[in-house]
């Protein structure tokens, strides 16, 4: 999550005290990216993170701060698997 | 900004606007699927037929545009050639509803078979796999001629739209899927122009202040990539024939912000726009000539 408010705040703007959480959209209707910042942050956080940020995750509704870090967390617990 | 509904000239993202009423849509069904019935005979011919129908109803001012609408955008036009540019667009018209029509009814190919390039050395370099390609698509002349051109050939072509995308949720996917196609060495096609999407900065065409589409010349910020500006247009034997222009100069992204590196990009594309329908008035949709009408007239007036 800290690094998730880090990327915001560099690349985007600086999340208001308390305003991330897991179900916080990211999108228009909530953090308030357009469709072309949010794929921004996908590139950034795949830079980032170093591991991929595929199309599909618009695919299941609205793209979310938690669905974000889950993301994140599964593809962590992928590459530590032998 | 004059009119929300006016896709030149919104500047949030935008959704595509109601269809309009039940009958025009059922005119427009009618209208394709007498379209497909023709095409299936002869494609050729039952464009010409269209063609002329177009000519025809224009001329009986049941389709539009006016010679006042024509004259009011493209006013430097001499007088007599005002009812034959109305008598082009409305013609245009009713051959890109039956484009369009075969294209939603899977016969690109059909389309595909009208196809030829104007300059075979451009379209060399357009399917020259080592530079990073996005094609810069305009609702003007047979815009659905772009995806019958790119039909079949040797290069990967990823259209990032041509048809409708409903919300932002699918645009963004679009747009990754569109970033990857084009690090994988894939042509992407891109639209300028037309409703749905984010808009640029204002920018001046035909002497009107209208906005683009953000995403060709964010897709060019995000990977280096060049945009190449390609039009089709109905040749007198219904064939469609390809333009390419060359590449839209590329200001030094070091020196500009991020911003601004996307506006220089959009005041260049509408230049070669502005030059492009000053040169041939009679490719420009009716819709577009509308709103380019709705749309403020830049302090410069339209010079």
């Amino acid at each position: 999550m800290a690094e998730l408010h880090q990327i915001l705040s560099s690349r985007f703007r600086t999340p208001r005290p308390g305003e991330l959480h897991e179900d916080l959209d990211l999108g228009s209707s909530g953090f308030g990216l357009d469709s072309i910042s949010l794929t921004e942050l996908l590139i950034v956080s795949e830079d980032h993170f170093r591991c991929p940020f595929p199309y599909t995750l618009f695919d299941d509704g609205p793209l979310t701060v938690g669905r974000l870090v889950a993301h994140v967390r599964e593809a962590r617990r992928a590459d530590s698997q032998p | 900004m004059t009119n929300a509904a006016n896709p030149l000239v919104r500047d949030a993202e935008a959704d595509w606007p109601d269809p309009g009423p039940a009958w025009k849509q059922r005119a427009r069904h009618l209208c394709d699927a007498t379209a497909i019935r023709l095409a299936r005979a002869h494609v050729p011919s039952a464009l010409a037929l269209l063609g002329a129908a177009g000519r025809a109803a224009n001329f009986s001012n049941i389709l539009s545009p006016s010679t006042s609408e024509v004259a009011a955008l493209f006013h430097w036009l001499p007088r007599g050639d005002l009812g034959r540019v109305a008598r082009s667009i409305a013609a245009l018209h009713l051959k890109n509803r039956a484009a369009i029509a075969l294209v939603q009814d899977g016969r690109t190919a059909d389309l595909a078979r009208l196809v030829r390039w104007s300059d075979d050395a451009r379209r060399a370099d357009l399917m020259d796999g080592s530079q990073s390609t996005v094609i810069a698509a305009c609702h003007v002349g047979a815009f659905f001629g772009i995806r019958a051109a790119l039909h079949g050939l040797n290069r990967p072509v990823f259209m990032m739209r041509d048809l409708a995308m409903p919300d932002a949720a699918s645009r963004a996917s679009l747009f990754k899927r569109a970033l990857e196609a084009l690090r994988a060495g894939e042509l992407v096609v891109a639209t300028l122009d037309g409703p749905g999407g984010i808009s640029t900065r204002e920018v001046t065409c035909l002497g009107r202040h209208i906005v683009l589409r953000r995403g060709a010349f964010a897709l060019a910020r995000m990977t280096g990539a060049r945009i190449v500006p390609v039009t089709c247009a109905w040749t007198r034997r219904s064939r469609i024939d390809v333009r390419i222009a060359p590449p839209i100069n590329r200001p030094d992204q070091a020196n500009h912000a991020l911003a601004d590196f996307e506006h220089e990009m959009a005041a260049g594309a509408a230049r070669w726009l502005d030059g492009y329908l000053r040169a041939e008035p009679h490719e420009i949709w009716p819709s577009t000539l509308r709103n380019y009408l709705a749309a403020p007239q830049s302090p410069q007036g339209a010079s």
